[in-house]
């Protein structure tokens, strides 16, 4: 009927998914699951920042073994993981490292001629660039998903506030996460009312001015709710400073984790600078 | 428009960190200055910037382009707001959808949030004094998002010369490529949309459209 209503549910229905889905896997009993959250943003950290410095191909095959790894260690099937990693990155950057490969952007040694003239080759060089972009975003890309996977989002949230996080940024993104399905189902019933009453096809203007006039819709609403919000807020105590019930403990083995995790990929880093 | 880990080595993305220090640390700022009553409201806001971002707008290739919505809120509620609402959802967004990146996230902020809103708010604070107050929303929002996309085209195009083994195309190719795709797909999306939402809400709630004024004239 209308690229703009049909596109944009779907889009809100594969969000809710993928956040059931991401919900799913956090309350399993797995490896990853069963440690401190900050623990699991440290290393994160660490190891994203590690993925981002390497210079060499065999270092990144190592650092995309390990997530690999952990999922597998916390009961997250591998083909949903690997799935959900290599669905993101050949829609973005397998695209964009095609033209690398070939010898108009990265000269080098020809390795298969595709055309003789004007010469077109893929090229050694070519080929191991792309494939060390390619490899390095979705190794990055990995580690993300994974603490996604195994951390449920109130955990990240609340883990936040003790990485010197301001305490009303946590406070407002803590709503936002909150928020943002109680707005999806808003969005969603609109399109679908919207959709009820149109009788043809919108033409692509049209159809951005639809777009302008529902965002205008959902602002108001918006606004109507922040202000509910923030009388139910006082109403259940709210002194104007959130208080985070944060109850984890920062346990022996979450120390370990760390410590190798740090051990692990600054050894990795170094062994990439100075051995390969 | 969002910058996925990799694409961005280690020396830009610490240098975009850097750079973004006191654009956040104005923001937070800015947050403290809010009354109570306003930071549930600017939580609900920035669960609004998120859903903005899902709209699908067909294009005229014949795909689909999503808006940032960045000058919508610069103007309806005001630039510093815009800069920590949009902040927080590219943060959301980095962190459990593994949309944009966690080292690129500062370059990602600096452009998203620091450039799209202010240039679309300020070409519209300009362009107001001439135009319709929905004419100079919608060539503000044009201009904010076509100078986001040129600035990331910038960055993409920068770290050939800086560190190999990252995003392999130069200015020639990068900043071509994303101001061609924002100037005739995304980026007159937004314009007309971004003019819809400014006409519709001064229609129907004008005196929300006035925070926006209040909040520039507070500073």
């Amino acid at each position: 009927m209308s690229k703009l209503i049909d596109k944009t549910v779907e889009e809100v229905v594969s969000f809710i998914q993928e956040a059931v889905f991401s919900e799913r896997y956090a309350g399993k009993e797995g490896f990853l699951q069963g440690l401190d959250p900050r623990a699991k943003l440290a290393a994160l950290l660490i190891s994203i920042s590690v993925v981002v410095g390497v210079k060499h191909i065999t270092t990144l095959l190592f650092l995309y073994s390990i997530p690999l790894i952990m999922a597998a260690l916390s009961k997250v099937p591998l083909g949903y993981f690997v799935r959900r990693v290599w669905v993101f990155v050949p829609v973005f950057t397998g695209i964009i490292a095609i033209p690398v490969i070939f010898n108009v952007i990265t000269p080098g040694k020809a390795l298969f001629v595709i055309w003789n003239s004007p010469y077109i080759a893929v090229t050694k060089e070519g080929l191991h660039a792309a494939g060390i972009f390619t490899l390095r975003v979705a190794t990055a890309v990995s580690y993300a998903i994974l603490l996604t996977i195994t951390t449920k989002w109130n955990d990240v949230m609340k883990g936040l506030s003790d990485f010197k996080v301001p305490g009303m940024v946590v406070t407002i993104t803590t709503l936002t996460y909150r928020y943002i399905f109680l707005l999806t189902s808003i969005l969603v019933d609109s399109m679908h009312s919207r959709k009820s009453r149109l009788c043809r096809k919108l033409g692509m203007i049209e159809s951005w001015k639809e777009a302008g006039k529902n965002i205008g819709a959902v602002f108001i609403k918006t606004q109507m709710i922040g202000e509910d919000v923030y009388y139910a807020m006082l109403s259940r105590g709210y002194l104007h400073t959130a208080k985070s019930l944060n109850d984890f403990r920062f346990r022996k083995r979450d120390a370990l984790f760390l410590a190798l995790t740090v051990i692990l990929m600054v050894g990795v880093f170094m062994g990439d600078r100075w051995f390969i | 428009m969002h910058i996925p880990d990799g694409y961005l080595g280690p020396y830009t993305c610490i240098f975009f960190y850097i750079l973004m220090i006191p654009f956040w640390y104005k923001g937070v700022r800015w947050l403290k200055n809010l009354h109570p009553k306003q930071v549930p409201l600017l939580g609900v806001l920035t669960a609004f910037s998120f859903l903005v971002m899902m709209y699908n707008l067909p294009v005229p290739d014949g795909t689909t382009a999503h808006i940032v919505g960045g000058t919508i809120i610069a103007i309806l509620i005001g630039p510093w707001a815009a800069t920590v609402s949009i902040s927080i959802v590219l943060l959301i967004q980095a962190l459990f959808f593994g949309d944009g990146g966690i080292t690129t996230y500062a370059a990602n902020s600096f452009n998203m949030a620091v450039v799209l809103p202010f240039v679309g708010y300020y070409t519209y604070r300009v362009l107001r004094k001439k135009l319709s107050d929905v004419a100079a929303a919608g060539i503000g929002a044009y201009v904010g998002l076509v100078t986001a996309a040129v600035v990331a085209g910038f960055e993409f195009g920068l770290q050939p010369y800086i560190q190999p083994g990252y995003c392999p195309y130069t200015f020639w190719v990068s900043v071509p490529a994303m101001a061609f795709a924002h100037l005739v797909t995304a980026g007159p999306a937004a314009a007309v949309v971004t003019a819809t939402v400014l006409w519709y809400v001064r229609k129907s709630r004008p005196e929300l459209f006035d925070m926006g004024e209040a909040e520039a004239v507070r500073g």
